[in-house]
């Protein structure tokens, strides 16, 4: 089974509503980049879809990823078809986090992610669609893609059509520009003056499917999921971790260096992303093969640039060239790179597209011409045995069901967590400085994984799969809060992704291996366990922590169980 | 009345959550980042808005700021000759 990639994608951005106007565009060394400044006269580079707006009953996010959606469809002259399963993923950082207020939503509210995914599939007449919500920081948009690739070649669904949307919102422009790493000038990957990233926005949507496609088409093939275990928002100094993903998605495709066309990487221009890509990319020894990044013509939209970079991939693998890194001239990482500041001759038979995120994630892929595709490894285990579960709900913390706190004080949420750390012993200066979501995740993978044996490899190759219904609203209220009053901290917008927490579990548990978090309407321990396998590439996990972490306001509830894979 | 290093103690113990952590336990001497602390680059952002936000100092750049944040000593010398009160 292959997951072939529909001939027609969609891309709707400050370039226009058409993948084929961007790559137009994109071919005579345009950016769609535009100076902006900020509040306090700060000067910044950001790519916006300028032309788009809020609709009658959609929001302006909605009505792009709808519109994009339906372009998708249509173009690839897409039919609902009886006997064949179709699904939606989504990827995306934030929502319609743009339309959020410093006070939790209503029950429904477009705010909830779940809610405008299920809105965009109504809106593309897909009524009564559970779409697959994946919120990874910006590696969800290759993250998708490997996960849809998976559903299909595992055979859970013949159509899969992938939407990745994020907004340059008010909302993650601060952020980001109190992270200090947004440069004043547009972003110049890789090279020696780069000193930042520039912000995009964009919605784009592939449709994945098992259907054998004519010649020119292109497929997605092996891809794989690492974590740094080294720092939530910095990127590991070594690039040890993307090295693996990369290594194991070009494994999984039995594919070696000296066929590839290209690879594509995340190329933020930030000074430290760039160098541990540079590290990462030489280990792996792809130093000398053609490069590029796509963030100096798009920006570095977030959610779903994984997603939409991928699109002008497989439009470049197909030419056999890749376009220039704009703006760059000289080398400024510690390996050498073939990044071209002219177009470059790229042939071969496919290519690799990697990402890197906050909360320490990677993803790489490959894609390959379909001419030339081959079968994907899929020996991975479909089943799994409860070893251990956690639970922390009402004031109380359950291992296996037992109360561990064993008292009968009662808590209200804080003085659960702080109880609990104490009770552990722990020492970790970090934890008071974890939002409530991951102090929750944090304690309950304590509880889960105490007096577990396990060598370290072992450890290192244990899979992540976390599910939540508001993703990091929790916190992202408050730093709404924050921007109003003018005191927006770094140390909080960090947290405003609900993957952190797992990064937060890898750090402190030093687990490297496959993770991902989604975004569920309601817990249900059943589909996650099946979503885990399915999604996840269990073949080197001895265990995998599978679970739901959920924090709003007043209420909480964690769920994580501890799995072996067989 | 507090000194500039007990008041910068309090604040930092309070705008990084050193929960744990009392004035006491903080050394005028010893290095903020790394060892003692373990603060991080996070960190270091936030003590960049304390100047900011609580003494009107504003650094131009992040690395401007590795001199200055390397004790409390050096942040409070730096914050007794830059403050605009």
């Amino acid at each position: 089974m292959k997951a072939y990639v529909g001939p027609h994608k969609s891309l709707i951005s400050g370039y226009g509503d058409s993948l084929s106007d961007a790559l137009a565009q994109m071919s005579e060394g345009k950016t769609a980049l535009r100076p902006r400044t900020w509040d306090d006269g700060a000067e910044y580079y950001a790519q916006c879809a300028d032309r788009r707006a809020k609709t009658a009953t959609l929001s302006r996010l909605e009505a792009m990823g709808a519109d994009a959606l339906r372009d998708c469809m249509a173009g690839n002259k897409w039919e609902p078809e009886a006997g064949r399963k179709t699904g939606v993923i989504f990827s995306t950082t934030k929502g319609n986090i743009a339309e959020a207020q410093a006070a939790a939503p209503e029950e429904g509210s477009r705010i909830l992610i779940y809610e405008m995914a299920r809105r965009i599939c109504a809106a593309s007449g897909l009524e009564g669609m559970d779409p697959i919500v994946i919120c990874n920081a910006c590696i969800s948009g290759v993250a998708a893609t490997v996960a849809g690739s998976r559903l299909i070649r595992r055979g859970e669904y013949d159509d899969i059509f992938v939407v990745g949307l994020d907004e340059a919102s008010r909302f993650v422009t601060s952020g980001f520009l109190g992270f200090r790493s947004v440069s004043a000038k547009p972003c110049a990957p890789y090279d020696a003056r780069r000193d930042g990233l520039s912000l995009g926005e964009a919605a784009g949507c592939i449709l994945l499917t098992n259907k054998k496609l004519a010649d020119g088409a292109t497929v997605v093939e092996g891809g794989s999921l690492s974590n740094d275990a080294n720092h939530i928002s910095g990127p590991s100094r070594t690039g040890e971790p993307l090295a693996k993903a990369i290594g194991r998605a070009m494994g999984q495709s039995r594919r070696a260096v000296e066929e590839m066309a290209f690879v594509n990487a995340h190329g933020t221009g930030t000074v430290y992303n760039d160098e541990m890509e540079a590290k990462a990319l030489d280990a792996v020894g792809m130093g000398g093969k053609p490069l590029n990044s796509l963030k100096p013509y798009l920006g570095h939209t977030l959610g779903a640039s994984g997603l939409i970079e991928l699109m002008v991939c497989d439009d470049e693998l197909r030419r056999g060239e890749i376009l220039p890194t704009l703006w760059f001239e000289s080398l400024g990482v510690s390996k050498r790179l073939s990044v071209g500041a002219e177009k470059q001759r790229a042939e071969g038979s496919f290519c690799v597209k990697t990402a890197s995120g906050f909360g320490g994630c990677n993803a790489a892929v490959v894609l390959s011409k379909a001419t030339e595709a081959r079968d994907v490894d899929e020996t991975t285990p479909d089943k799994m045995t409860l070893v251990r579960s956690v639970d922390i709900a009402g004031g109380k913390i359950l291992v296996d069901g037992r109360d561990v706190l064993g008292d009968d004080v009662e808590r209200d949420f804080g003085a659960l967590v702080r109880d609990a750390y104490h009770a552990l012993g722990d020492q970790n200066l970090k934890f008071f400085k974890m939002d409530d979501l991951c102090k929750m995740g944090y304690i309950g993978a304590e509880y889960l994984l105490r007096g577990i044996e396990a060598c370290e490899a072992e450890r290192r190759e244990m899979a992540i799969l976390m599910a939540n219904r508001s993703a990091s609203l929790d916190t992202d209220i408050v730093y709404i809060g924050q921007m109003e009053e003018g005191t927006a901290s770094p140390a909080k917008f960090v947290y405003t992704l609900p993957n952190i927490v797992i990064g937060e579990i890898c750090i402190r548990h030093k687990i490297q291996g496959e993770n991902l978090f989604v975004v569920m309407p309601q817990r249900d321990d059943e589909k996650l366990r099946h979503m885990a396998t399915r999604m996840l590439d269990l073949s080197r996990a001895k265990m995998v922590i599978c679970g739901w972490c959920e924090k709003l306001a007043d209420t909480y509830e964690l769920h994580l169980e501890l799995q072996k894979p067989h | 009345m507090k000194t500039t290093k007990e008041t910068l103690k309090e604040q930092i113990i309070q705008t990084l959550n050193l929960e744990d952590i009392t004035v006491d336990d903080i050394d005028d001497d010893a290095p903020l980042f790394g060892e003692g602390l373990g603060l991080d680059s996070i960190d270091a952002l936030e003590l960049i808005l304390l100047l900011e936000r609580g003494y009107g100092i504003k650094l131009s750049t992040a690395a401007e700021a590795r001199p200055i944040f390397k004790s409390v000593n050096t942040m409070a010398e730096f914050i007794e000759s830059n403050a605009k009160e």
